[in-house]
């Protein structure tokens, strides 16, 4: 038997003797946060949040923002907007840039309101559209200068 | 070499490995299911001061000057969170959360933190004691893990707990009860975070529902949609809704929507979900009806739309609208006393 096929029945056989444990389904969790049981939302979002689910941190968020299962906590639910936003989810990237221009769970900061709004809009989204024409309205010329050159920036980079 | 490789790879020999192996991640895995989360909650953690086990927090878990209040989720002073509205509350509960601020405690049976919960984990030195009375007769309660025989462990799939089923007694939080005056009030003071939440979906019918004929007189408790209050529309094609039991099948183009509010037992008021339900050409999907479910979740999040994107992931709303309302084409109607006679 070749070296190649010696590794390939190994890992066969480790592959069907320890078996991956079932990771719960995001529905899991939609179908318990639909149930009004937060605390069950949350044990199942957290695992696929935590490997990368941008659903499921999008989810998360907006558990720890609105305090349903977890003493609200905008600063908590801003790093998991934040995860999933840089991830290109455009709902994180909008919600993420309200923060922004609210100043809620981060310090309030115009130009990255923009920016964020702006990438949330670049995926055909009305809301952000408007939310960042009126939030344009309010920024100086440097400021926008500044975001636009963010932005520049992003998609340079993604 | 050549006879250790024939003995490894033998007839014999794969079948034992792998039978091992299972046998090994079969104890790994029951140990996890079997894993008491009281004990696991009450690990000791000498770095963390809000261990809710520290002796220091447990004297006193309502006092507000307590640092470990805020981080742990199951002090009572903790229950029900922060709200999403950034105006709207309900003076009474408010009043009375400050007056008895452990009373504001959500009332879950389920919850091992509840003040009153005879089975306290704080309260009692060893909650997983087998002696502990309280271990029998709580079907969830944690420490019933070791419980081969526990209807709660995670291969039952009759279990009790399990958070899809709506019997859960563990699941959904109690409502708090709202006066009619409140809960009108609560509503009128909500409307409009309420469609800016949901507008952020970009979702037509979430742009549009609160134009739409309202057929409850006022918010109330639906238990099939996590114990929040709700408030039902239809749009005017969806106008037969209002004949209710007697509406037969809804025509093609009908929009109903759902919004829903929770109030947490200190009167702290959040938005739930609009829950949208829109009746599509005969032909779209005969497992729904020709219905197409979606969730619209407040921070403006559609994480799946039947035969659209994440379909699967909302599947659940068929099961149920079909099972509960199998002759009255899957819809849910309200109760009759907060119903609007058109």
């Amino acid at each position: 038997m070749r070296p190649l096929h010696r590794v390939a029945v190994f890992v066969w056989m480790i592959a069907i003797a320890f078996p991956f444990p079932a990771v719960a389904e995001f529905a899991d969790g939609l179908a318990a946060f639909d149930a009004g049981d937060y605390r069950a939302a949350i044990a199942a979002w957290r695992p696929l949040a935590e490997s990368g689910d941008s659903d499921a941190q999008v989810a998360l968020a907006g558990l720890h923002r609105a305090g349903h299962g977890v003493p609200a906590d905008a600063v908590e639910a801003m790093h998991w907007y934040r995860l999933a936003a840089e991830a290109g989810n455009p709902v994180a990237q909008l919600n993420l840039g309200d923060a922004y221009a609210q100043g809620i769970g981060v310090a309030a900061d115009p130009v990255s309101a923009y920016v964020w709004l702006s990438l949330a809009a670049a995926h055909g989204r009305q809301w952000p559209e408007r939310r960042r024409l009126e939030i344009a309205h309010t920024m100086s010329s440097a400021q926008m200068a500044e975001a636009r050159a963010r932005l520049d920036r992003w998609r340079a980079e993604h | 070499m050549q006879t250790s490789k024939r003995i490894l790879l033998s007839t014999t020999m794969v079948p034992l490995v792998v039978a091992a192996g299972v046998a090994i991640t079969g104890v790994t895995m029951t140990g996890v299911v079997r894993e008491n989360p009281a004990a696991a909650q009450c690990a000791p953690k000498k770095a963390n001061p809000c261990n809710p086990c520290n002796p220091c927090a447990a004297k006193n878990p309502c006092n507000p000057c307590n640092p470990c209040a805020a981080n742990n989720p199951c002090n009572p002073c903790a229950a029900g969170g922060g709200a999403a509205s950034n105006a709207c509350a309900v003076p009474r509960l408010q009043t009375a959360a400050k007056a008895n601020p452990c009373a504001a405690a959500k009332p879950n049976p389920c919850n091992p933190c509840a003040a009153k919960n005879p089975c306290n984990p704080c309260a009692a030195k060893n909650p997983c004691n087998p002696c502990n009375p309280c271990a029998a007769k709580n079907p969830c309660n944690p420490c019933a893990a070791k419980n081969p025989c526990n209807p709660c462990a995670a291969s039952n799939p009759c279990n009790p707990c399990a958070a899809g089923n709506p019997c859960n007694p563990c699941g959904a939080a109690s409502p708090v009860e709202l006066t009619d005056a409140e809960a009108v009030k609560v509503y009128d003071c909500l409307a409009k975070e309420l469609k800016a939440a949901y507008a952020k979906s970009d979702n037509k019918v979430a742009v549009t529902y609160a134009s739409f004929t309202r057929y409850s007189r006022q918010p109330y408790v639906s238990g099939t949609h996590g114990n929040r209050y709700v408030q039902n529309f239809a749009n005017d094609t969806g106008r037969a809704y209002g004949n209710y039991e007697k509406a037969g099948a809804m025509p093609a183009g009908t929009a109903l929507a759902k919004d829903s509010f929770s109030v947490a037992p200190n009167g702290q008021v959040s938005i739930g979900p609009l829950f949208v339900m829109e009746k599509m050409n005969a032909g779209f999907n005969a497992e729904s009806g020709d219905w197409r479910y979606t969730m619209i979740m407040p921070n403006g999040a559609v994480f799946g739309t039947t035969k659209g994107a994440g379909a699967d992931k909302v599947a659940f709303c068929i099961g149920c609208h079909i099972s509960v309302a199998p002759d009255a084409d899957s819809m849910m109607f309200l109760p009759e006393e907060y119903r609007v006679s058109r």
